[in-house]
């Protein structure tokens, strides 16, 4: 709880520098736009945080997301098939990947970094092949299927603001999918069991819990999430390019999970922290560039928050165990 | 005067008391072994002589000199070497980037001396008579030639004083024949070579004279040759064991039975077991005898070649602990903070773990049964904890150890399967662990405890069943428990089958 406190402070300290910066920060439609985004690194954050979870990694979320990104206006335009056909078949594709990730590090046994690297190329790889790398983008009566992603489904007025907030699909779907998860790992034997795998999963094992099995469904969710992320974000823009939809956000969302106070090493995971987390990152990116500073700074302002957040969280842990 | 002397040895764990006042002396080129129990006092011994372990009280003199030892680099420089029985080499090294590794000779600007460094592997190699390449890997060496690779090392860091850890526990007998020979070879040249072992047999034949330990004092000692096998286990054990008081526990009908169990480190040895309700059968043996195994495989952990499993007369398929425990079998496994709890987890998950189907929903823990279980079983095991969320990691071995248990009991198992039930276990919480065990066969439980503590079977069981080498050497009802005869069948001292019952 006092992690997720101080990840707060954090997210409050860095939109208020940049509110006082620039004013434009807090305008009804940058404060929408960035909970947009934050809604889905914030899902693809919580989906790679579960695998983290049972002390694995996944690397390939973001070229699911791009593989799930391509196929659905694949089959919809070119096959020809109806959305309501089309998305959930990418979705069961996206859940397929993961299943196979986790088979193969809990049968075969091998790393997780390794397989789902492999994950990652193999995905990009298939997405440019299969549109021959040309741009894709929906049809104009696939508006309705577009609404999962585009809708503001009510507004919030905020007192100080210029406009009502226009609340985002998107960023609902993240706060709908935090609450299923958070129920879920605190209060079924599904979550009971990935926390102990996590934490020991010799030990859990040795008490019956069946470890490969919440391995694979940690690795299926994940990749579940991106898909869902890959069709979302392909919806939202309207114009996929199979080599660069959705590359590199499993760096996003490993830092976003990072950040949330997961360990790597596994057994840790708070639904709340991870949230912030990507949170946090989304307004750094809007500040960046709202703030004029160069874009290529990006990566570097982001490396260096995330490497003070984790000497900040070091320092503590020592002080306190003393 | 002897080279080496000990005089009034003593050492605590955690208040519980390893050493107490051990006395031994060695001299340049005698062989002395030492024999004793598993939780004797030796591992203690030979710590403390290689500067592994500080001692609490007693006098070292090397050579007419008192002694520190406050670290390994000072025992090593002192010429004191100790082999443990675990391999501790690189399996990827070249044997002379192993024979020098962290003390490569150098020469200018921290360039390997390369030429100076092959001759003197190949010398230190030839020493112990070990015939390979110095290029090799260490991998490709078998267990025999490992162990002498790790005392060819010693040699050459001029060792006067070797300590060996069961050597000959994992090789075979032509290779211990060419360590035996090597020792002899070294002997000669006046290295003094502390024994320590279970082979009774090779005692009795290399030894020059045995000191005997028991509960972390001296217990004898055989001053000169010859001794017998019988003298050496009438040491080992110490002490004269009272008549066994029998149980007052009542038995039922066969409740689980392990038939023809074969496993992965004893292939080509079949196991049978049966362990009627509220009986407890104890699995007596030196370390490496098949106990864990035999354990681990009736609850599913590792994979058995063969065998079938059976509670209450019905078959049980053991393929992962997870359908173990369903057929209501339990394990408390030997390495705690591996297997036997998560010490990152609260006290409360830990005791619910395997109870998290009970009382669940549509997959819905039932989260006041599990609290309420979890203050129960605090309460009556009397795990000294501030409360049920603390980590588990914050108690004491003991206490853990009730945790473990606790785990379990929760679920009323009908098989009972225990690993070294009080390892590093203060004296009070084992008295409080095997009343616990007790309370289990008398609910009904068949226990099956595996430790290589005889004073603990002795006084639990009402069964001892001897494992050698992963076979069954025989078997000993209550009324007929002695020390002696357990381990004469344990160390291999005497073939013929014990008392069948």
């Amino acid at each position: 709880m006092i992690k997720n406190l101080g990840i707060l402070v954090l997210l409050i300290a860095v939109c208020a520098l940049t509110a006082w910066q620039e004013p434009r920060f807090w305008s009804a439609y940058n404060v929408g736009n960035t909970l947009s985004w934050t809604g889905l690194h914030g899902l693809l954050a919580l989906g790679t945080a579960v695998v983290i979870l049972t002390g694995g990694i996944d690397l390939s979320v973001g070229s699911v997301a791009g593989l799930a990104g391509v196929m659905l206006p694949w089959t919809i335009v070119r096959l020809g098939w109806p959305p309501a056909l089309a998305l959930p078949a990418v979705l069961v594709g996206a859940v397929g990947i993961g299943v196979i990730h986790g088979l193969l590090i809990t049968r075969l046994r091998l790393q997780p970094f390794l397989v789902t690297l492999c994950g990652l190329l193999v995905c990009r790889g298939l997405a440019r092949y299969v549109t021959g790398d040309a741009t894709i983008g929906f049809r104009e009566a696939d508006a309705p299927l577009r609404a999962i992603a585009t809708a503001t489904p009510f507004s919030v007025a905020v007192p100080g603001l210029d406009a009502p907030i226009a609340i985002p699909i998107a960023f609902l779907w993240l706060i709908a999918f935090a609450l299923v998860l958070a129920i879920f790992l605190r209060r079924t034997i599904g979550g009971r069991s990935l926390f102990a795998l996590g934490k020991n999963e010799a030990a859990a094992r040795m008490s019956g819990v069946a470890t490969s099995t919440w391995t694979v469904v940690a690795y299926a969710v994940s990749a579940g999430v991106a898909g869902f992320v890959g069709a979302l974000l392909a919806l939202d823009v309207n114009s996929v390019q199979p080599s660069t939809h959705a590359q590199w956000y499993e760096l996003y969302a490993i830092a976003a999970a990072v950040l949330g106070g997961c360990s790597l090493r596994g057994g840790e995971l708070s639904v709340i922290g991870v949230v912030l987390g990507a949170a946090i990152l989304r307004v750094l990116y809007n500040a960046i560039n709202i703030l004029a500073i160069p874009t290529q700074l990006e990566f570097a302002v982001v490396g260096i928050v995330i490497l003070v957040g984790a000497m900040i969280d070091e320092g503590l842990r020592r002080l306190t165990s003393r | 005067m002897p080279f080496l002397a000990v005089e009034g040895l003593s050492k605590r764990f955690a208040g519980v008391v390893a050493l107490d006042g051990v006395s031994l002396h060695v001299d340049r080129g005698e062989w002395l072994a030492i024999a004793g129990e598993n939780g004797a006092g030796k591992s203690t011994l030979m710590k403390i002589l290689a500067g592994v372990e500080t001692r609490d009280a007693g006098r070292i003199v090397l050579d007419g000199e008192p002694v520190a030892l406050r670290s390994v680099r000072e025992a090593k420089a002192l010429g004191i070497a100790w082999i443990p029985q675990e391999r501790s080499l690189c399996a990827n090294l070249s044997i002379e980037d192993q024979l020098f590794l962290g003390r490569e000779r150098t020469r200018r600007f921290g360039f390997v001396d390369r030429r100076g460094r092959r001759a003197r592997a190949v010398e230190a190699l030839a020493r112990v008579g070990l015939d390979v390449p110095p290029t090799m890997t260490v991998g490709r060496l078998s267990t025999g030639n490992q162990q002498l690779l790790e005392i060819a090392r010693a040699l050459d860091e001029h060792a006067r004083v070797l300590i060996l850890d069961e050597p000959t526990s994992s090789l075979t007998p032509h290779e211990s024949e060419r360590l035996f020979a090597a020792l002899a070879r070294e002997r000669e040249r006046g290295v003094a070579v502390l024994y320590v072992s279970h082979r009774v047999a090779e005692i009795v034949e290399r030894a020059d004279r045995v000191v005997g330990l028991t509960d972390g004092k001296n217990s004898g000692e055989l001053a000169e040759r010859p001794f017998s096998e019988s003298d050496v286990v009438r040491l080992m054990a110490g002490r004269a064991v009272s008549a066994a008081t029998p149980t007052s526990r009542t038995f039922g009908p066969p409740r689980f039975s392990i038939d023809g169990l074969r496993t992965r480190r004893h292939p080509r040895e079949l196991v049978s077991i049966e362990v009627r309700a509220g009986e407890i059968v104890g699995l007596a043996g030196l370390i490496g005898a098949g106990r864990t195994e035999i354990l681990r495989a009736a609850f599913g952990a590792d994979a058995a070649t063969s065998g079938r499993i059976s509670v209450d007369g019905t078959c049980v398929d053991v393929a992962s602990p997870k359908a173990a425990v369903r057929a209501g079998i339990a394990l408390v496994p030997e390495d705690r903070p591996a297997d036997g709890v998560i010490l990152d987890a609260s006290v409360r998950t830990n005791i619910g773990l395997a109870s998290l189907r009970d009382g669940a929903r549509r997959g819905f823990v039932d989260r006041v049964a599990e609290k309420v279980r979890a203050r129960a079983w605090i309460e009556r095991l009397g795990i000294k904890t501030r409360s049920d969320r603390s980590l588990v990691r914050k108690l004491s071995g003991g206490n853990q150890q009730k945790v473990a248990f606790a785990k379990w009991l929760a679920r009323s198992p009908r098989v009972l399967l225990l690993d070294e039930p009080t390892r590093g276990v203060d004296v009070g919480a084992k008295e409080e662990i095997h009343r616990c065990i007790e309370d289990a066969a008398r609910a009904g439980a068949a226990v099956l405890v595996a430790s290589s503590e005889l004073g603990e079977l002795l006084r639990l069981c009402d069964r001892i069943v001897v494992l050698q080498r992963g076979a069954i050497r025989g078997e000993f009802a209550r009324a007929q428990f002695s020390e002696q005869r357990v381990l004469e069948l344990a160390t291999g001292a005497a073939t013929a089958p014990g008392a069948h019952v």
